[in-house]
Order: structure tokens, then C-alpha cells, then sequence
């Protein structure tokens, strides 16, 4: 089944008379389970494209189909439905939660607003049930996000974003800022629930090395063009493009 | 072939250039760096790995110029050419660093001046250790950019660093630190923010400006895939100590201390999981 389509999208960007084509007419599509990383250098519009998706900018041509449903702007009465089909996770997780409050406080407004579950037992199970899941202990969640690690800190908001069974994950450099061995695990914990709990997942990375190793497909993108789409194994072993060639010669394995 | 590769070290390690013994260091009563010992020979390229937190640029920092960056020197030596390290006068230490060890650092364009030209920052360190020439000093400059293979030589010169990339800053930086070709080279992740494929023409450049110029360096980066490619040897820090230090081959090869072997099995490989799947 296909959770996300996106057609032909374009997005351009103005400012004081110069004209910065950030997206060029990007099309694919993602089916449930499914991982697809998008990897390019800084500048290249793979952040771009994800806020297309996400809503938060709309793009200048091109549709994005959600379910089978054509995206349109976010605003009040249509945002419940979109965030409960649609999360995001971002590079700097500590930043994604309230300094000020637990971050059980967080994940509960989550499962109020968008689950629309009140009870506040069933709300702990629930928070208990997933912080098992990315690997955490159920008493982590009653911290502040400041008195965490980053690594703990990012599990807890990949807890948050797949506590309300979303059918789409979008993961914006989520790797970024922890060290190789958290973020191996993150990769490995990203996978397993991709699997497991039959989520599409956009995964952004400037690490072609780390969506080779994570990713089902993927997207080469260069200066707002996808310049090479396909199976991961394939572009692996044959990569078409002289850009991809060059990205993976840049690659230094021990 | 090992007895011939044990007395090629041997021989390698009797030039000694820094002598790290014992070190301990941290900020105020916190030891961060606790108990490191290495040497590093002449011109041999030693990379310190490790994860964030584990003290690697708290050595560095040790190294260069504790008072400044606030931290404290519990116990230990740091022999350089015979001169100990933390017993330098402040003005020891202006001539010695600079000329003889010079450093380069993740971002490169916030430890330059931001709005000065390049010139007149890279007249300034000539000056300030009495090499300054009129004539001969501007070819001086532009044959060191030219090492570092930047183009467009006189526009960068007159350039302030936040009119250039990340990559080309990076270029000058390292530039400015071979300027007055420096015994020792001290790089904290060097490459870190850098795009991929940027930071393996700076890694490659390194590389072969290492191999021109004969001097040593001590490469701190988190990226395994750069040390190996770069370092002769490498030692391995986990919270504050050196856990494992061998020469690279043997090190990638046969890991002692499972922290060591973890990292490694961390770094991600093209198409790991597929394969993974596959014999599943």
C-alpha cells in the first residue's frame, strides 16, 4: 500500500529579486514498511523537500498524496489528522521537547491530542509500552530532557513519534549529533520499528554510508535535483550517476 | 616480515618529537584526562579516536595552551625537543607555538579574525615572529595557499573569512597553520564539518602535504574511516584514558579491548543490514 506520493513537486525561493530553485520537479513514492533514505551534501534541498511534506511550506507546483489524500496547507481544522498519520523526529531532539517539563508531559499531550486517550493510566501504560520498545527504561520519561543524553534523548522522541501508530516517520539528520556507536543503535532501532510496526519512513542524511546500510531505497539529491532514485543495492553496485560515483569514492571505510 | 616491521618502528620511535607521560588534566577538580602516556616520533601521524566526552580535546587543549582554555595540569610531562611543556613562560610559548607546533581546528573560520582580510591576518602571524619581509613574504603566503591547492589565490588574500565556503576556510586555515612550516601539527576534527566529499580531497590533501613537508601530527577525530585512512597509529581513548594505542593495520585488523572492537563494528558499511538479511 502507498503511504506517500509525491509528484512533481517544485519549490523556489525569493529573496530581494534573486531566484533560488531549492527543489526541481522531485517525484516518488513510499510504501508501508518501507525506509527510504534521502542523501546529498549541505544545500542540496533535502531539508527543503521534508518541510514540503510535512506542511510546514507549501510547495510551488506538484502534488503530495498522504494516504491516497491530497496534502494541503496545514491549518487548525486539518492538522489532528495529518500529525496523527504523519510524525517527525529531528537532529536535535532535546530541542523538539519542553527544557521545562518532563518529557512524559510531552508525549502524554501527543496521545491526548492526537490518540485522543485521557486517561491518564492508560496514557502511562502506553508512554511504559513504547519506551520499552526504543530500549529505555518506563522511569526515563518522568526527566527533563536536559537531564538525559542526547542518545537516550533521541529514543524518547522516536517514542513520541510512533506512540500514536503513524503511518509515515520523517527523520531529518536525527543521527547527526551522536557518536557511532549511539547512532548505530538508533539506525538498528529505526529499522526494527519500521519493520515491525509497518511505519514508512523518509530517513534525510548527508551520510551515504549510513542510508546504504539503513535504507530499503534511495534518493541522490544534488542542488534541488534528484539525480539518481532506486533500489539501495543496486545504486550501491552500479551507481549511474557520476555524482553518486563521487559520493561513494568520498566514503572512508577502516 | 614482522622483526623487520618491529626494528623499522623501533628506529622510528628513537627520534622522539613530543613525550606525553602520565598526563592528568581536567577543570577544577574534575580529571578529565586521566593517566595518558604516548610518544610521537618524527614525522608520524598519531590519530586519537573516541567518542564525545572521553577527553580527546581536553589533551589537545592540555597541549597547547592550558591557560588559556581554563584547564588545570594535576600531574604529568609533556616533553617537547626537550623543553617541557607546561613549565614555558608566556612569551616561550608565543615563539614556540606557531613555529613549531601549530594547530588547526574543526572551524577553521571562527578562529580567524571575521572581518579581516586574510592578508593582513596572515602578515600578522609572520610579523609577530619577526619573518615579516616585504618582498619575499606575500610569495611565501601564496606558495603555502598554492599547497593547499586553492585557486583564485589573490581574491581569497584579499577575502574576509565569512565570504568563503566552509571547504576553502578550512584550506586557509591549514594553510596558515603550515605557513612557517611547524614541527609538530596538531589537528582537533579537522574534517568534522565538512561535506563527505569535501572532507576526503582535505583528508587526501593532508595526507600529502604530510608526505612533502616530513613533519609529525596528531590527528583527534571521531571518524574511524579517517583515521585509518590518515594515521600511522592509533590510540584509542575511553573515559580519559588511552585504551588501546598500535600501529593501524594491526589495530583494524585484530582489536584487543572491546570497546575498541565495538566502535569498529559501529561504523556504518554500505549495504551491512542487506547483507545481514540475506544470510539470515
Amino acid at each position: 500500500m502507498t503511504v506517500l506520493e509525491v509528484k512533481n513537486i517544485t519549490r523556489t525561493y525569493r529573496k530581494n529579486g534573486i531566484v533560488i530553485p531549492a527543489l526541481k520537479d522531485i517525484s516518488f513514492s513510499l510504501e508501508k514498511g518501507e525506509i527510504l533514505g534521502i542523501v546529498g551534501e549541505s544545500g542540496c534541498g533535502k531539508s527543503t523537500l521534508l518541510k514540503q511534506i510535512a506542511g510546514v511550506e507549501t510547495p510551488d507546483a506538484g502534488e503530495i498524496y498522504l494516504n491516497g489524500a491530497k496534502l494541503k496547507p496545514v491549518c487548525r481544522k486539518n492538522r489532528k489528522e495529518r500529525y496523527r498519520q504523519m510524525q517527525m523526529v529531528f537532529q536535535n531532539a532535546a530541542e523538539s521537547f519542553n527544557p521545562r517539563r518532563r518529557m512524559a508531559a510531552s508525549m502524554r499531550e501527543n496521545l491526548k491530542f492526537l490518540s485522543g486517550i485521557s486517561d491518564k493510566k492508560e496514557q502511562m501504560r502506553i508512554i511504559g509500552f513504547y519506551m520499552d520498545k526504543v530500549g529505555l527504561k518506563e522511569e526515563l520519561a518522568l526527566r527533563h530532557p536536559g537531564e538525559v543524553s542526547g542518545g537516550q534523548c533521541q529514543r524518547a522522541a522516536i517514542a513520541r513519534a510512533v506512540m500514536t501508530n503513524p503511518d509515515l516517520l520523517l527523520c531529518d539528520e536525527i543521527t547527526s549529533a551522536l557518536d557511532v556507536i549511539v547512532q548505530d543503535r538508533i539506525a538498528k532501532l529505526i529499522r526494527g520499528l519500521a519493520k515491525e510496526l509497518d511505519i514508512a519512513v523518509v530517513f534525510v542524511s548527508h551520510d551515504i554510508a549510513l542510508v546504504g546500510s539503513l535504507c530499503d531505497r534511495m534518493i541522490v539529491m544534488l542542488d534541488g535535483e534528484c539525480v539518481e532514485q532506486g533500489e539501495t543495492g543496486q545504486i550501491l553496485a552500479a551507481p549511474q550517476c557520476n555524482y553518486t560515483k563521487l559520493l561513494l569514492d568520498s566514503v572512508l571505510e577502516p | 616480515m614482522l622483526p623487520v616491521i618491529c626494528w623499522m618502528w623501533r628506529d622510528k620511535m628513537s627520534d622522539r618529537l613530543l613525550e606525553v607521560t602520565d598526563l592528568k588534566a581536567g577543570y577544577e577538580d574534575q580529571v578529565i584526562v586521566d593517566g595518558v602516556s604516548f610518544e610521537l616520533a618524527e614525522n608520524e601521524v598519531l590519530g586519537i579516536v573516541g567518542e564525545s566526552g572521553c577527553g580527546k580535546s581536553t589533551l589537545l587543549k592540555a597541549l597547547i595552551n592550558p591557560k588559556e582554555y581554563g584547564v588545570r595540569i594535576f600531574d604529568g610531562q609533556a616533553v617537547f625537543q626537550g623543553r617541557d611543556l607546561f613549565g614555558l613562560s608566556d612569551r616561550e610559548r608565543k615563539e614556540l607555538y606557531g613555529k613549531d607546533i601549530s594547530m588547526v581546528f574543526q572551524n577553521s573560520s571562527s578562529s580567524f579574525h571575521p572581518i579581516r582580510t586574510y592578508k593582513k591576518q596572515f602578515t600578522e602571524t609572520l610579523k609577530s615572529h619577526a619573518l615579516w619581509d616585504r618582498e619575499s613574504s606575500i610569495k611565501q603566503i601564496m606558495k603555502t595557499l598554492e599547497r593547499v591547492n586553492l585557486k583564485d589565490r589573490e581574491r581569497i588574500l584579499e577575502s574576509c573569512p565569512y565570504e568563503l565556503s566552509g571547504g576553502m576556510n578550512q584550506r586557509v586555515g591549514i594553510a596558515m597553520a603550515i605557513l612557517l612550516n611547524p614541527k609538530l601539527f596538531l589537528a582537533d576534527e579537522p574534517t568534522s564539518a565538512l561535506d563527505v566529499t569535501v572532507q576526503k580531497q582535505i583528508v587526501e590533501e593532508l595526507l600529502e602535504l604530510h608526505h612533502k613537508m616530513k613533519n609529525s601530527m596528531i590527528l583527534i577525530t571521531h571518524n574511524m574511516g579517517v583515521a585509518a585512512r590518515m594515521c600511522d597509529r592509533i590510540a584509542v581513548m575511553y573515559e580519559g584514558k588511552i585504551v588501546e594505542c598500535e600501529q593501524t593495520q594491526i589495530l583494524l585488523k585484530n582489536p584487543v579491548h572491546p570497546y575498541t572492537r565495538e566502535l569498529l563494528a559501529a561504523v556504518p558499511r554500505l549495504g551491512r543490514w542487506q547483507k545481514l538479511e540475506e544470510s539470515e
